[in-house]
C-alpha cells in the first residue's frame, strides 16, 4: 500500500507537468487544428531563461524567475506561430505541421547553440527535502507539492481566462468556427497569438519546474513533449478538462506501470496508451466528434 | 575512334598508377565524436586530447606529424547521426581511418560503413565488447566492459565488503547493459547477490519510482551503469528520497557535469571505474594534466587521456606500416605492444581490445580522486 501511494504521489508530480504542457497542445489544436510539434521546445527555451536568469542575475526571486521564463516562452511562441504558421494558414494542414516539426528542430539546435550542449541545473534555491510520512511509509517532496499546487493554480487560471473574460470568449468563438468569429468583429489573428502565448507560457512554466527537480538541456523538450502529445490525445485533443485528465492518468499509468510491471516498459506504455485510444476512442476521453467542414 | 580505343588501356594504367600513388606515405584520419548532445562532454574531451597529442608529437618526431591529418566530424551523441557522420569522412573526405567514437552505441552505427569502405577504424574509449567483433578492422586502445564490470563486482565484494547489489541501467544503451550483465556475472561468482534490476531510458529526469522499488530490497551498493546527465540526476533524487546506498558505476560518470547536477552533498562516496585518474603521482600523468590544463583552461577527463593515447598508437602503428594501406595498418596496430601512454600501459590483443590497466576513483564534493588501481588480470584472480 505504501508502495502505491509513492509510486501515485511521484506519478502525480509528473503528471501535473505532463498536464500543463498539454494543455498549450490541445488549445492550439482547439482554435486552428495544428499540432504543434514544437511546443515541447517552448518548454526548453522557458526552462534555459530560468536557469539564465537564477545563475546569471544571483538573487533573483524564483517567482520572478518563472514570470520572466513563462513570458519569454509565450512571446517566442507568438514570434513563431506569425513567422512560421501564420503564413501557411490557408494551405493544407500537412504543410503547417510539418513547418511546426521544422520550428521543433530549429529550436533545438538554437538552444544547443545559444546555451551550449551540456546539461545545467538551476541554484538549489527551493527549499530541499521531503515531508515523510511515516505511518504510511510515503515521501511527498517539497519540490513535488510546489510543482503540483502551483500546476492546479496556472490550470484554474487557465480555467478563469477561458471562462470568465471577453478574451476568453473570443478564444472558444474562434475555435468553434474562425470564420464566424472574424463576421462578428473577433479579431481572430490577435485570438490566436493569445492562445499560443497563454500554451506556451503554461510549457515555460513547467520548463522552470523541471529545470528546479531536474536539469536543463537542449533536448529536455522531446520525451515530455510526446507525453504531453499523447496526454492530449487521451483527454480529447481539444478539451481542456481532457488535456489535464490525460497528463495527470499519463503520468500515474507510467510510474505504476514502472513500479509494478518492469521499468523498461515505462517509455513505450506512453505510446500503447495513444495506439489503443486512437483505435479504441479516437476522439478520446473528453473529447467530441467535429464534423468535418467542407 | 582510334583515340578513344587508345584511352582504354591509357586509363587503366593511369589508374593503377594512381592506387599505388593513393597507398601514399601519408594518413588522413577522420575524427568523429559527439560534439553536441548527450555526451558533448566527451566528444570535446576527445577532440582536445587528440590535437593535443597530435602537437606533441610534432615536438617529438615532426617528420611522422607532418604526414597525419584530421578531419573532424560531429556525429551528435545518437548512432543514426554517427552512422551519417561515418559516411560523409569515408566518401567526402576519403579518409584512411576512422578515430571515434566514445558511447558503444554510437561507434557500433558506424563499424559496417568503414567495414564496406575497406578501411580502418580505431576508438579510444567504446568499451562494449561487440564493438571491435564487428569485423577485423575495428580496434579500440581502451578495456572492455567485462574487464570493467568484473573490476567494479571485486571492488564492491572485496574493497568495500558489500555482498548485496541492486542494479539501474538505461536499457536504450548497449554500453549499460553491456556493463551490467559483466557485473552480475562477476559479482555472484565473487559470492554475491543481485537483489534488484531496474532500467530506464536516456533522456527521462524522474527516477523516484524506480528508486522506490529499489530502496524496498535494501541493496547495499547500486550499479548504475549509464551516463553523467541522468546519474547525476539519479543521485540527486535519492539524496532528496533519503535514501542511503553506496553507488558504483564505470567511465559513464566521468565528467564535471555530474558533480554540477547531483550537487556535492548527493555525490560525495560514490566510485567508479575509468581509464585514467588526474591526480596519479605518476610524472607522465601530471605532465599531461598540466599542460592540458594550461591550453584547455579545464581538467582533463579520461576520455580526453584515451583520446590522447589513442590517436598515438594510431601515429605509431602508421609509422610501423610505412603506409595507409588499410592492410599494413591492421597488422601494425595489432602488433602494438607495451605502448606507454598516460592512461598506463597497453598492448593490443588477437580481438583487437587493449589489455591495459583501469583505476578506480572516489566521488568527492566537485572531483573524483584515485582510489585504486587494477591491472589486466588482477580482476580475474578471485574466480
Amino acid at each position: 500500500m505504501s508502495e502505491f501511494l509513492q509510486f501515485l504521489i511521484n506519478g502525480l508530480a509528473v503528471g501535473s507537468m505532463y498536464a500543463l504542457i498539454a494543455l498549450g497542445y490541445t488549445m492550439v489544436y482547439g482554435i486552428i487544428q495544428l499540432i504543434n510539434f514544437a511546443h515541447g521546445e517552448f518548454m526548453m527555451m522557458g526552462a534555459f531563461v530560468g536557469a539564465f536568469t537564477l545563475n546569471r542575475l544571483q538573487g533573483t526571486p524564483l517567482a520572478v524567475a518563472l514570470v520572466i521564463s513563462m513570458l519569454a516562452a509565450g512571446l517566442l511562441a507568438v514570434l513563431v506561430e506569425l513567422v512560421a504558421y501564420r503564413p501557411l494558414r490557408r494551405q493544407p494542414k500537412i504543410f503547417v505541421l510539418t513547418a511546426a516539426i521544422a520550428v521543433s528542430v530549429l529550436l533545438q539546435n538554437l538552444g544547443r547553440i545559444v546555451f551550449g550542449s551540456s546539461a545545467v541545473s538551476f541554484p538549489a534555491q527551493f527549499p530541499q527535502g521531503s515531508i515523510g510520512l511515516e505511518s504510511l511509509g510515503v515521501w511527498v517532496e517539497y519540490s513535488q507539492l510546489f510543482v503540483l499546487g502551483l500546476s492546479l493554480v496556472l490550470m484554474a487560471a487557465l480555467w478563469l481566462i477561458v471562462h470568465k473574460t471577453k478574451i476568453g470568449a473570443a478564444m472558444r468563438a474562434t475555435s468553434q468556427d474562425i470564420d464566424a468569429a472574424r463576421l462578428m468583429g473577433i479579431n481572430t489573428n490577435f485570438v490566436i497569438s493569445f492562445t499560443f502565448f497563454i500554451g506556451a507560457s503554461l510549457a515555460g512554466a513547467v520548463g522552470v519546474f523541471y529545470g528546479m527537480q531536474y536539469s536543463v538541456d537542449p533536448l529536455m523538450g522531446v520525451q515530455p513533449g510526446l507525453a504531453a502529445f499523447v496526454a492530449a490525445v487521451l483527454g480529447g485533443i481539444g478539451s481542456l478538462p481532457g488535456a489535464m485528465i490525460g497528463g495527470l492518468l499519463i503520468g500515474i499509468i507510467e510510474n505504476l506501470v514502472a513500479g509494478y510491471l518492469s521499468s523498461t516498459y515505462q517509455g513505450a506504455i506512453t505510446f500503447v496508451l495513444l495506439i489503443l485510444v486512437l483505435s479504441i476512442k479516437p476522439t478520446g476521453l473528453l473529447g467530441r466528434m467535429a464534423p468535418v467542414k467542407v | 575512334m582510334k583515340l578513344h580505343r587508345l584511352t582504354v588501356p591509357v586509363a587503366a594504367t593511369f589508374g593503377l598508377v594512381s592506387a599505388v600513388a593513393l597507398a601514399a606515405n601519408t594518413l588522413k584520419v577522420g575524427a568523429v565524436f559527439g560534439l553536441s548532445g548527450a555526451q558533448s562532454t566527451y566528444g570535446e574531451e576527445s577532440i582536445n586530447g587528440m590535437e593535443m597529442a597530435l602537437d606533441d608529437l610534432k615536438a617529438k618526431d615532426p617528420a611522422l606529424a607532418s604526414k597525419i591529418t584530421v578531419v573532424k566530424e560531429d556525429e551528435k551523441s545518437n548512432p543514426i547521426d554517427a552512422a551519417l557522420a561515418v559516411k560523409k569522412v569515408l566518401n567526402v573526405d576519403k579518409v584512411d581511418l576512422v578515430f571515434g567514437s566514445v558511447a558503444s552505441s554510437n561507434t557500433l552505427a558506424m563499424g559496417s560503413a568503414v567495414i564496406e569502405a575497406g578501411k580502418v577504424q580505431v576508438t579510444p574509449a567504446s568499451t562494449n565488447p561487440e564493438v571491435t567483433k564487428k569485423g577485423d578492422a575495428v580496434f579500440r586502445t581502451c578495456f572492455i566492459d567485462p574487464f570493467q564490470g568484473s573490476v567494479l563486482a571485486d571492488f564492491a565484494v572485496h574493497r568495500l565488503n558489500k555482498k548485496k547489489a541492486a542494479i539501474l541501467l538505461d536499457h536504450k544503451s548497449d554500453y549499460s547493459k553491456g556493463l551490467a550483465e559483466a557485473f552480475t556475472v562477476a559479482f555472484k561468482a565473487a559470492g554475491g547477490e543481485v537483489v534488484a534490476n531496474e532500467s530506464y531510458e536516456a533522456g527521462k529526469k524522474d527516477f523516484k519510482t524506480q528508486l522506490t522499488k529499489i530502496r524496498a530490497k535494501h541493496p547495499e551498493v547500486l550499479l548504475v551503469p549509464g551516463y553523467y546527465q541522468e546519474v547525476g540526476l539519479i543521485m540527486k533524487q535519492a539524496q532528496q528520497m533519503g535514501f542511503k546506498v553506496t553507488l558504483l558505476g564505470g567511465d559513464g560518470w566521468d565528467s564535471p557535469t555530474l558533480y554540477e547536477l547531483a550537487g556535492a552533498d548527493a555525490v560525495k562516496g560514490n566510485y567508479f571505474s575509468t581509464h585514467f585518474a588526474p591526480d596519479d603521482k605518476d610524472p607522465r600523468v601530471q605532465k599531461f594534466v598540466k599542460d592540458y590544463t594550461a591550453r584547455f583552461h579545464k581538467a582533463p577527463g579520461a576520455m580526453s587521456a584515451s583520446s590522447y593515447d589513442g590517436i598515438l598508437v594510431v601515429a605509431d602503428a602508421f609509422k610501423r606500416a610505412g603506409s595507409n594501406d588499410p592492410a599494413a595498418l591492421k597488422k601494425a596496430l595489432s602488433a602494438t605492444k607495451g605502448f606507454v601512454g598516460v592512461a598506463g600501459t597497453l598492448s593490443i590483443n588477437a580481438q583487437r581490445d587493449a589489455v591495459k590497466p583501469a583505476v578506480i576513483l572516489k566521488t568527492e564534493g566537485n572531483k573524483a580522486v584515485f582510489e585504486a588501481k587494477i591491472e589486466p588480470g588482477q580482476a580475474n584472480k578471485s574466480h
